[in-house]
């Protein structure tokens, strides 16, 4: 009697995981079929050779790097790129997002890494190189400091590019600048419109 | 004053054990500071690669740490009640615990420590249910330790589930770059299907823990209740013993009295007398009650006293020792030949008898006509002394376990007949029972005749 009201419980436990997790993939297979319009520019605003930077720290730089190099787009990869790097380049990509780990991992703190994309911002900018802005992170990333340095990369960026399910915030920060934006829903999608900015 | 002092001892090394346990928190993101710089170099690789293998490294690593500093966090709160608050009520204790933890959590958040606010509230709903269904108490907190860390473990794997995202799981910065990460390699079911396949067998695993400490912890409740209903019977059957001690004592002092009573009389006599022939038989008699005085006393006082009596005198003294409290019972007693001589302790002869008697009242008490005869007959060699009554009668199977101490067909404290059974073996006689199931009991009492 006792092993039985034990099995009975052990199933009803297992069903309700299989009916949550059930819920739970089809609730996110809808998600994944909705039709993205994806925006391709109708000529390149940027051209090679491209710096690849990153205004935070955070592992989402190797992602636009890589998707670069699949590009076969001409880049130099520097994660703590300064003014003196922007010889020789013609464009600029500053992907934001703040990494703690990062910055331990440079040995830099915020206020350092604030000020040195502040000074290659201005720099580029005073050097007429177009910037094209990413932010890849969606909303796990939206945090105080990710968002300060959003607010310094994309309004004074040529060019914003934004990945991610947070509409909230993608329609926020294309309300914010005059900065025209391109947005991705899925991180599969980024390298069609990513290669448009610069093909 | 030496009892203040050694617990003086132990809540400084309360304190210390505390303070030690919060320093080893606080250092713990520099202590696994190396450990997250190896998931982003993992993270990395797998990007550059393509390797999906290198998140599921990433993965491991970074949920281990995850739940290694908030189950610290816990550990704290638990040892911290456990110390300071055990005077309060488990419910209460539990709530304690609960905010404890949260509060080290928020206060850690504040020195930037990776917090999942809402992992954190899953994790502590699921510990509640857990806890509260094991029935488990703080005195027993290796058993704790053992569900909560299964349950700690295997939650942090939601941080790294993509599917949890959209629940505010996983925000912080590690499970969002290996999400991301997963998400540019395509790996997302990979990785929501790898993070449950760690979770369901580690929660299955805490909750069969729980399912087999509540069955622990009810047979420990029932073994205590059944030891406290085992020392109440004992104390009851020491009273009942005390209060049996303090009757024979009464019936003894009521049998000192008796040749008293003689000797003062003859003693008066005396000393009124001026006839001095009568003088030999009155202090004959004086002797003789003297004699009967100390043989009542050495019975009582010591068991292994014989004094030669006759069947006669036996039956005479339990007949006037038998609790008669009602009229509806029929008592019988014949003795055939009542001056066959016995050689035995008197007093505890008929206390061995009375038992028997008193238990053969009790059997009766359904019975609309109640029966108790003592049939008293002799051969040769021994007396059969037969306590007979028409109650409910005993199961067979049940006859065999009647001399043992404290088993009772009738509801007494059952020491009556395993007392009776030694006592007439003390004196080289035998007993047996025999019954039918509703017809009634015979027991049956055999003593050797005193042939000295």
């Amino acid at each position: 009697m006792i092993n039985l009201q034990f099995f009975k419980k052990v199933l009803a436990f297992m069903l309700g995981i299989v009916i949550v997790s059930s819920i739970i993939l089809i609730l996110n297979n809808k998600q994944n079929t909705i039709q993205n319009q994806l925006t391709y520019l109708s000529q390149p605003i940027a051209s090679e050779k491209v710096l690849i930077t990153s205004a935070g720290q955070s592992t989402d730089t190797y992602i636009i790097k890589d998707v670069a190099n699949d590009l076969l787009l001409e880049n130099i990869f520097i994660p703590n790129a300064e003014s003196s790097d922007l010889d020789g380049v013609k464009s600029v990509v500053i992907v934001v997002a703040h990494s703690y780990i990062g910055e331990f991992l440079h040995d830099i703190d915020y206020e350092d890494e604030y000020m040195r994309v502040q000074e290659l911002v201005e720099d580029a900018q005073a050097k007429e190189l177009p910037i094209i802005g990413v932010y890849i992170g969606g909303q796990m990333r939206n945090h105080k400091k990710t968002k300060q340095l959003i607010d310094l990369v994309f309004s004074s960026s040529s060019y914003n590019f934004f990945v991610g399910e947070d509409h909230n915030l993608a329609t926020q920060l294309s309300l914010e600048t005059d900065v025209p934006m391109i947005y991705v829903d899925s991180m599969q999608q980024i390298k069609g419109p990513f290669s448009s900015l610069f093909r | 004053m030496i009892n203040n002092k050694r617990k003086n001892k132990y809540i400084s090394l309360e304190v210390l054990i505390l303070l030690l346990l919060l320093v080893f928190y606080l250092t713990l993101p520099s202590l696994l500071r190396q450990s997250w710089f190896s998931v982003v170099v993992w993270i990395r690789e797998a990007i550059h690669s393509g390797d999906g293998a290198k998140l599921f490294l990433a993965s491991v690593s970074l949920n281990f740490t995850y739940a290694l500093l908030s189950f610290t966090a816990y550990f704290i709160g638990l040892l911290l009640i456990k110390f300071f608050f055990s005077n309060q009520k488990e419910s209460m204790q539990r709530f304690m615990i609960i905010i404890t933890y949260l509060m080290i959590r928020l206060i850690s958040w504040s020195f930037k420590f990776p917090i999942e606010p809402m992992l954190d509230i899953i994790t502590i709903c699921i510990v509640i249910v857990l806890t509260r269904y094991a029935r488990m108490s703080l005195k027993n907190i290796n058993a704790e330790v053992i569900i909560t860390l299964q349950i700690f473990i295997a939650l942090q794997w939601m941080n790294t589930m993509p599917t949890m995202t959209s629940f505010y799981v996983g925000h912080t910065e590690l499970p969002a770059s290996i999400k991301i990460a997963g998400a540019y390699l395509d790996n997302a079911v990979i990785q929501n299907m790898i993070s449950l396949a760690f979770m369901v067998p580690l929660l299955l695993s805490a909750t069969m823990t729980s399912m087999r400490l509540r069955a622990n912890n009810t047979m420990m409740t029932i073994l205590e209740e059944n030891v406290q209903k085992a020392k109440e019977l004992k104390d009851a059957q020491t009273k009942i013993m005390e209060n049996r001690v303090y009757k024979e004592v009464n019936a003894m002092a009521h049998d000192l009295k008796t040749p008293l009573v003689t000797i003062r009389g003859l003693n008066s006599m005396l000393m009124l007398s001026k006839d001095m022939s009568k003088l030999v038989p009155y202090t004959e008699r004086i002797e003789n009650a003297v004699e009967k005085m100390s043989e009542l006393i050495s019975g009582f006082l010591y068991g292994t006293h014989r004094q030669r009596l006759t069947l006669g005198e036996l039956i005479n003294y339990v007949r006037a020792q038998v609790p008669i409290d009602s009229d509806s019972i029929s008592f019988d007693f014949t003795t055939e030949k009542e001056d066959v001589l016995i050689c035995g302790n008197k007093i505890r002869l008929s206390r061995a008898i009375i038992n028997i008697i008193e238990n053969a009242i009790i059997a009766t008490a359904n019975r609309e006509s109640r029966m108790v005869s003592l049939k008293c007959t002799s051969s040769q060699n021994e007396v059969l002394i037969c306590i007979k009554d028409n109650g409910n009668g005993i199961e067979t199977e049940h006859i065999s376990q009647l001399f043992e101490i404290g088993f009772s067909g009738v509801g007494s404290t059952g020491l009556g007949l395993p007392f009776a059974k030694q006592i007439i073996e003390e004196h080289q006689g035998t007993i047996t029972i025999d019954s039918e199931l509703d017809h009634g009991t015979s027991v049956i009492i055999n003593l050797p005749i005193c042939t000295e």
